[in-house]
């Protein structure tokens, strides 16, 4: 009977000690608009790697909105400043997630552009194409010349740099195209997604190893806190490499990990970038949360090309700039296709 | 600095000072508790439950003790903004993978007849897992998490309850010298300066085995504590309640952010003895 008592005392005071959790952790941060404001504001001045070239003050940011915040400010109310704060920055990965709407800053495109995959591409490639959830890929026209279009690089382990097996793909088509003239790879609409998906599949189209860009992370809270300029590579992989002409077709909505594709692609000698500017923004970019539930996103890196320049808010640049004007959207007319089709039937 | 200390009661048909060699093989299960706060992720605290599962084996001899422990559990934790719309979870979760292994090892030092308590001296290995997908909004997650292997001075007690009695008290407490640390140095889920040269097409685990980190108490205090009650029902067949608590706290970048892990778990187990 003692024991039994020895025991029961012994669990009960094993669960009090489990009901302290306080023992071990501070609670919560309250959700309040001023606690809200203050880690939205801190955490981008730590995580934040782009205000210097964005021409931003973020001490000038804290300054200006932060007396306007108050207990009684509505959710409605720290929307609307945290969305001009968004808005302010210019930069694509940055964004805002609550239950009162998205904020997203736009690159804003050509207004001649035509409307996502509404180019009658039939017109240029064989109808028919053969596709998995990431790669269409069919004939031009011409036979000898193969086209793949891609809209996004999204996928698998993100957070450790894991490729996505979707995109394996890649061999089996080039091991079909081995006997084309060439390539034409329309990232025009892709919006980014895993730079190790980018890189494997640029990979299957390169002769030696090569820098390709360079690249350097906010590392540490101090507004200079950033780590040296790093370098990225690209080199030959996979059971088969085309190196023959390839042109790679670009447009202000090519973004981010394709972004790092094309950078990735123009290094290459036998590569022509064909199109507009890319979008401008590496980004790399992290998620939070704030008490209230609401989640942004910020940039963490800068990029530069190969050449070292930095593409943020810029773009990369194509070989041979193409545009398109509004009467060629209507007519069903894409220039930028046309012209990589020319440069592949000219090349020797 | 790993700490671990496990508290014991016992009521089967051996003697605490004069009994025969035994091995015994628990399985249990159970309710885990998990409450984990990532500084590096968010600044809330994420709570989830989870029945995990445990397998252990001691060897309890004359003058020594082996003991293997190995623990399971994939938790998912909700904050208290994550939302749930009909019935799921639909953002701020994390998905929890816990794998702990232990190997503990310890001889008979002392025995002090006036209190009927045994002393046992040796060392222990204990490594951890503890990984989190940190999922924000539909789909979107980031990785964190940290693995610690720490080797350290183990300290043993058995105190026998009463004069006569196959009851006992056991206390273990563990001083690790010395852990290695891996996936450590992340500034955010994003900026990770180690691993950013590591090659995907190659063995992943092998590159980030290679990048650990020797650290000591000053980024990492872990204490353990585990309380079990064992009785047997036959010779070889016995049931064991168990309580079994694991805090650790680790300095995630420089002595900017930390992790706080609290873990409490009441198993129920069965054990066989040979």
């Amino acid at each position: 009977m003692t024991m039994l008592k020895r025991v029961f005392s012994i669990l009960i005071i094993l669960f009090i000690f489990y009901g302290c959790e306080k023992m071990f952790f501070e609670p919560d941060p309250a959700d309040t608009p001023e606690n809200n404001f203050e880690i939205f504001w801190k955490d981008f001045d730590r995580y934040y790697a782009q205000f210097s070239l964005r021409n931003i003050d973020w001490d000038s940011v804290y300054t200006l909105y932060r007396p306007q915040i108050s207990p009684s400010t509505s959710n409605r109310q720290l929307f609307t400043i945290f969305s001009n704060i968004v808005l302010g920055i210019n930069d694509m990965h940055v964004d805002l997630y609550t239950p009162l709407g998205d904020v997203s800053w736009k690159n804003p495109y050509p207004a001649s552009y035509p409307s996502m995959r509404s180019i009658n591409v039939c017109k240029y490639v064989q109808c028919g194409a053969q596709q998995n959830s990431v790669f269409e890929y069919r004939s031009c026209q011409d036979p000898t010349i193969g086209y793949i279009s891609t809209y996004t690089f999204s996928g698998a382990g993100e957070g450790f740099t894991s490729t996505d097996p979707r995109y394996s793909v890649i061999d089996d088509i080039l091991s079909q195209w081995k006997n084309m003239k060439g390539i034409i790879i329309d990232v025009r609409w892709n919006g980014g997604g895993n730079s190790a998906n980018a890189e494997m599949v640029a990979s299957r189209f390169s002769d030696q190893s090569c820098v390709y860009m360079y690249y350097r992370q906010k590392i540490g809270p101090g507004k200079y806190d950033y780590s040296s300029w790093k370098s990225r590579s690209i080199e030959p992989k996979g059971p088969y490499q085309f190196l023959k002409p390839v042109v790679v077709l670009t447009s202000r909505a090519t973004s981010s990990a394709a972004e790092m594709f094309v950078m990735a692609m123009q290094v290459l000698p036998y590569v022509t970038i064909v199109g507009d500017t890319t979008g401008g923004g590496s980004g790399n970019p992290v998620f939070r949360e704030l008490p209230n539930g609401w989640t942004y996103r910020l940039s963490t890196e800068i990029a530069a090309d190969a050449h070292g320049r930095i593409i943020e808010g810029v773009g990369v640049f194509p070989d041979v700039p193409v545009q398109t004007t509004a009467a060629d959207s209507a007519n069903g007319i894409d220039r930028i296709m046309e012209k990589g089709i020319d440069i592949i039937k000219n090349s020797q | 600095m790993l700490n671990y200390a496990c508290i014991s009661f016992s009521q089967d048909s051996s003697k605490i000072i004069s009994f025969e060699p035994q091995h015994l093989f628990t399985l249990s299960s159970g309710i885990s508790l998990h409450t984990v706060r990532d500084e590096m992720m968010s600044p809330l605290l994420y709570r989830g439950t989870q029945a995990p599962l445990a397998f252990s084996y001691q060897f309890r001899g004359m003058e020594n003790r082996h003991t293997v422990l190995f623990y399971y559990d994939n938790t998912e934790l909700n904050s208290s903004i994550t939302q749930i719309i009909n019935e799921q979870v639909v953002s701020h979760y994390i998905k929890n993978l816990n794998v702990n292994f232990e190997y503990s090892f310890s001889t008979k030092a002392a025995v002090f007849e006036d209190l009927r308590t045994t002393l046992f001296l040796g060392a222990r290995l204990s490594s951890i897992l503890n990984v989190r997908e940190h999922y924000f909004i539909q789909g979107k997650s980031q990785t964190s998490g940290e693995q610690m292997t720490g080797l350290g001075i183990h300290l043993l007690t058995e105190t026998a309850i009463q004069q006569k009695s196959n009851n006992y008290l056991r206390v273990e407490v563990n001083f690790p010298c010395i852990s290695y640390v891996l996936l450590s140095g992340f500034y955010n889920a994003i900026v990770k300066e180690k691993y950013n040269d590591i090659d995907p097409d190659q063995n992943i685990v092998w590159q980030i085995l290679k990048k650990g980190d020797f650290i000591s108490f000053n980024k990492l205090f872990e204490m353990q504590a585990d309380v079990s009650y064992s009785f047997f029902i036959s010779n070889y067949i016995g049931c064991e309640l168990q309580y079994r608590l694991l805090y650790y706290y680790f300095a995630e970048y420089q002595e900017l952010f930390h992790t706080r892990v609290l873990n409490n778990q009441f198993l129920l187990g069965l054990t066989v003895k040979l």
